[in-house]
């Protein structure tokens, strides 16, 4: 570890291993980029201090995802709604998003960064937003509206079972459990 | 206690307290120590809360037992030895770092490329251990190999096998390296190495260990596909039309969180938008397609039926030219140059380079849509691969054991063509050429092809050159070459027992060389690859693979006379006779048992057995699929209900003073 930030203290590292889906080396990795991020004089504060989102969004696990507002939002545990998070806040990030998270708690999260308006369910806006984040952000790489119409009375019309024009979290749940690939690619990996 | 209700007012929407296993207070408290961090760790909300459910858990009055906590401390002194043997299996695992990068920058779909070599790796390596185990550790330990053999009643004529290589001079031993001949035809790599006198006062007999070491080797890969082929079609029969959500699971599950690098994102998000626009245009080409009428129906048809006959016409013209390149190469075996050895290799390379380019430009006017268009023309390649090989195979057949011809001049005297008085050395040789050159091409390719083609893209400002761009990253073609070795390394395992070591190796540097080209001169392909996909068209395309492998040995086993100046297999009239000679020392029960299991009965009994669990299960499925939807229109009447009653409510609301 070095200079490069405090150490963890073990009782703490036991209590994240417990708590988390992490191993012993990646907590004291995701301790160390974490420190790394921190500004000089922050370091010895530990975990009481806070990154700010756009620290955050400078790791390459995340510079490149369409999705890291969302997972910013949805992990940070601050009351500001700015997106900053804590070191817990980081851990619990990359237990959900680690191998050995279990599918359902994946699904879980998966539901609530694609949640836009965190209302509890998918509407059709959630879904216009997250085909928008799907193909690029771009104009000329947006679907025409028609097209979007289209897609998406396609999606409401396989997963809504209940009818009722939003797709809720089992429903949600229901459909990514056929999807054999979610697991393997909802993950990040420091 | 703040906390707690801050904590409740915060997860009502996500049902979280309320449904999880944790909260369900009839946990026994011996089971507790175990359950509860793993579902601790299992719950979706932020480590506070976690830590707050803890707390909560314990001071909702149950009295932690010295036993409880001692069960505790034993199941994270488990856990930490658990990690740490998995730390430990981590540094055996071999490519597991490397896998792990391919997977960051492109992804699942082409790491599954990655992961294919590696389980082939496995495979080969699995035939090095048997066949080092049960043949050539007891051939070099236990027995003079120096004795030469003689057939009986075998005239001289095909017994004049020479074994003599001092006459050889530095270059041709340089040569010999690449045509197997020389020093290495007499080594143990070739099946005419091993002479080995049938005693039958040893235990263990090698002619029983060569032949069942290598059918039971087969047999035990047939079984791993078969088992990879299981897994991974329940996964792609989810992703069939009739049984999944197409749109929303592809919507749901499209990203990869893995992925690092912007461009690669960009192309990613590119590559989502293409297939979603060619879905969505497929659905309105569906709906048109059912307003063609008759005379435009009849027109493709006929089009159609031209252009698959003109597929085979080129297949065959293909055939053809891999039927020339095999006589050419197999003229008098002894003063031809390297190159004229490696003509069938050679022209099986090119046929397979330039006819999937025509067959990709075909396909174009068939007027299927853009999915079809791509699987069609991969089955057609796969077709073209493989019985490309399968060509190659009979047309040395039909040299070399004279296979149809027997009656010919030269297949009289020996059953089979005297020029080759060892013919199944001379059959390794060949399997050998196909392998080394495999692994030529693959090397070629990266250095010769690639490179210059990134150089150019890069530095070079023409049109052509900019047209050209970088190499894409096709994993189907890919697969297919290396599939196609692995078919040619099963093939000749009985001719040359020590290929698989070569193709060890071979996948071994592949695996490196196709990491280079990935990271350095190639981009990932435009068209989209799922992991879940590939993993079934890879496996189904090893199967054929295997079965024309299996096919071709099958026939060498069981109806082919061995040669008769070297090999195990000299004293028989084919190898498959082994089998009954050892049998028929065994005791009279065995063999009264032996001869019941092979019986007519026992194989009706088996398949009447097998036929009825098979009929369970189908109807177990459509029981199972009945019940499904029944749930569905139940659960989509539930929450009409529902509607009906809010409304109902509003109403009564309204008229309430």
């Amino acid at each position: 570890m070095g200079g490069s930030g405090s150490h963890l203290p073990r009782d703490l590292l036991g209590e994240y291993q417990e708590l988390t889906f992490l191993s012993k080396q990646e907590i004291l990795l995701a301790h160390r980029r974490f420190s790394e991020l921190l500004p000089k004089e922050e370091r010895d504060r530990g975990f009481l201090s806070r990154l700010p989102r756009s620290k955050i969004l400078t790791l390459p696990e995340l510079r490149a995802n369409p999705f890291r507002h969302r997972i910013c939002q949805v992990f940070s545990t601050a009351d500001d709604g700015e997106g900053s998070m804590s070191f817990e806040d980081f851990l619990d990030m990359l237990s959900v998003f680690s191998d050995t998270a279990t599918p359902e708690i994946k699904s879980h999260y998966a539901f609530r960064i694609f949640d836009f308006d965190d209302d509890g369910t998918l509407d059709k806006k959630d879904l216009e937003n997250l085909v928008n984040c799907l193909t690029g952000e771009g104009e000329e790489s947006r679907l025409n509206p028609v097209e979007m119409d289209q897609l998406i009375q396609n999606i409401l019309e396989e997963s809504d079972i209940d009818k009722d024009g939003t797709i809720n979290l089992s429903e949600f749940q229901h459909i990514i459990s056929r999807s054999p690939d979610f697991p393997s690619s909802f993950k990040i990996v420091l | 206690m703040e906390d707690s209700q801050n904590l409740r007012r915060r997860l009502p929407q996500h049902d979280v307290l309320t449904t999880h296993p944790y909260f369900k207070t009839e946990t026994s408290p011996e089971g507790l120590g175990n359950n509860q961090q793993v579902l601790l760790r299992a719950m979706p909300c932020s480590m506070q809360e976690k830590r707050l459910l803890r707390q909560l858990n314990a001071s909702t009055g149950r009295e932690v037992s010295s036993w409880v906590t001692w069960q505790q401390g034993r199941y994270r002194a488990y856990r930490q030895f658990q990690e740490g043997f998995r730390n430990l299996t981590r540094i055996c695992q071999l490519w597991k770092a490397s896998l792990d990068e391919i997977e960051g920058v492109f992804g699942p779909g082409i790491q599954s490329y990655f992961h294919f070599l590696k389980f082939l790796f496995f495979i080969n390596f699995l035939a090095v251990l048997l066949i080092t185990g049960f043949i050539l550790l007891p051939v070099t330990v236990s027995y003079d190999t120096t004795i030469f053999l003689k057939g009986p009643g075998a005239g001289l004529e095909c017994m004049n096998y020479s074994r003599d290589i001092s006459h050889r001079s530095a270059w041709q031993h340089l040569q010999d390296i690449f045509t197997g001949e020389g020093y290495l035809e007499h080594s143990y790599l070739f099946y005419g190495a091993y002479n080995v006198k049938q005693d039958n006062n040893r235990l263990y007999s090698v002619h029983l260990a060569y032949l069942l070491s290598i059918l039971g080797y087969l047999f035990a890969c047939f079984l791993w596909i078969l088992r990879r082929i299981v897994t991974s079609l329940v996964q792609w029969l989810m992703r069939r039309c009739e049984f999944k959500p197409c749109n929303s699971a592809r919507i749901f599950t499209e990203w990869d969180f893995c992925i690092q690098s912007p461009e690669v994102a960009t192309l990613k998000q590119r590559s989502i938008y293409n297939d979603l626009k060619i879905d969505l245009a497929e659905q309105i080409r569906r709906i048109l397609k059912q307003q063609r009428t008759w005379k435009q129906l009849t027109q493709l048809y006929l089009l159609r039926l031209l252009i698959n006959g003109v597929i085979l016409l080129l297949m065959a013209a293909a055939f053809y030219c891999i039927h020339l390149a095999t006589e050419v190469s197999q003229q008098d075996a002894a003063s031809l140059s390297v190159v004229n050895q490696y003509l069938p290799p050679v022209v099986i390379s090119i046929v397979n380079v330039f006819l999937p380019f025509l067959f990709h430009a075909l396909v174009q006017l068939e007027g299927c849509s853009p999915n079809t268009e791509v699987n069609l023309t991969l089955v057609r390649c796969v077709i073209l691969k493989l019985s490309s090989l399968g060509m190659f195979l009979f047309f040395l057949g039909h040299r070399v054991l004279c296979a149809g011809s027997i009656n010919a001049p030269q297949c009289q005297p020996c059953g089979y063509n005297k020029l080759y008085q060892c013919w199944e050395t001379h059959v390794g040789q060949e399997m050998y050429k196909m392998t080394f050159f495999s692994f030529l091409t693959t090397l070629a390719f990266a250095f010769l092809i690639s490179l210059p083609r990134r150089l150019l893209a890069k530095h070079s400002s023409c049109a052509l050159a900019r047209w050209l761009g970088k190499e894409e990253f096709l994993v189907p073609h890919n697969v297919l070459d290396i599939v196609a070795a692995q078919t040619v390394i099963w093939t000749g395992i009985f001719f040359c027992p020590l290929l698989p070591l070569l193709g060890c190796v071979s996948i071994f540097l592949t695996f490196y060389i196709k990491k280079y080209t990935l990271f350095q001169n190639c981009q990932p392909s435009a068209q989209l690859f799922r992991a879940s996909h590939s993993k079934f068209l890879f496996q189904t395309m090893l199967l054929l693979g295997l079965f024309l492998a299996c096919t071709s040995l099958g026939y060498v086993i069981s109806s082919v006379r061995p040669s008769q100046p070297c090999g195990l297999f000299a004293n028989y009239s084919t190898p498959w006779q082994v089998l009954p000679k050892a049998m028929s020392h065994l005791p009279t029960s065995a063999l009264l048992i032996w001869d019941y299991a092979t019986s007519n009965v026992f194989c009706f009994l088996l398949l009447m057995l097998l036929s009825l669990i098979l009929t369970v299960y189908i109807s177990q499925a459509q029981a199972n699929r009945q019940v499904i939807e029944r749930l569905k229109r139940q659960r989509a009447q539930c929450v009409q209900e529902k509607w009906c009653l809010v409304k109902k409510l509003a109403s009564h609301l309204v008229h309430l003073p």
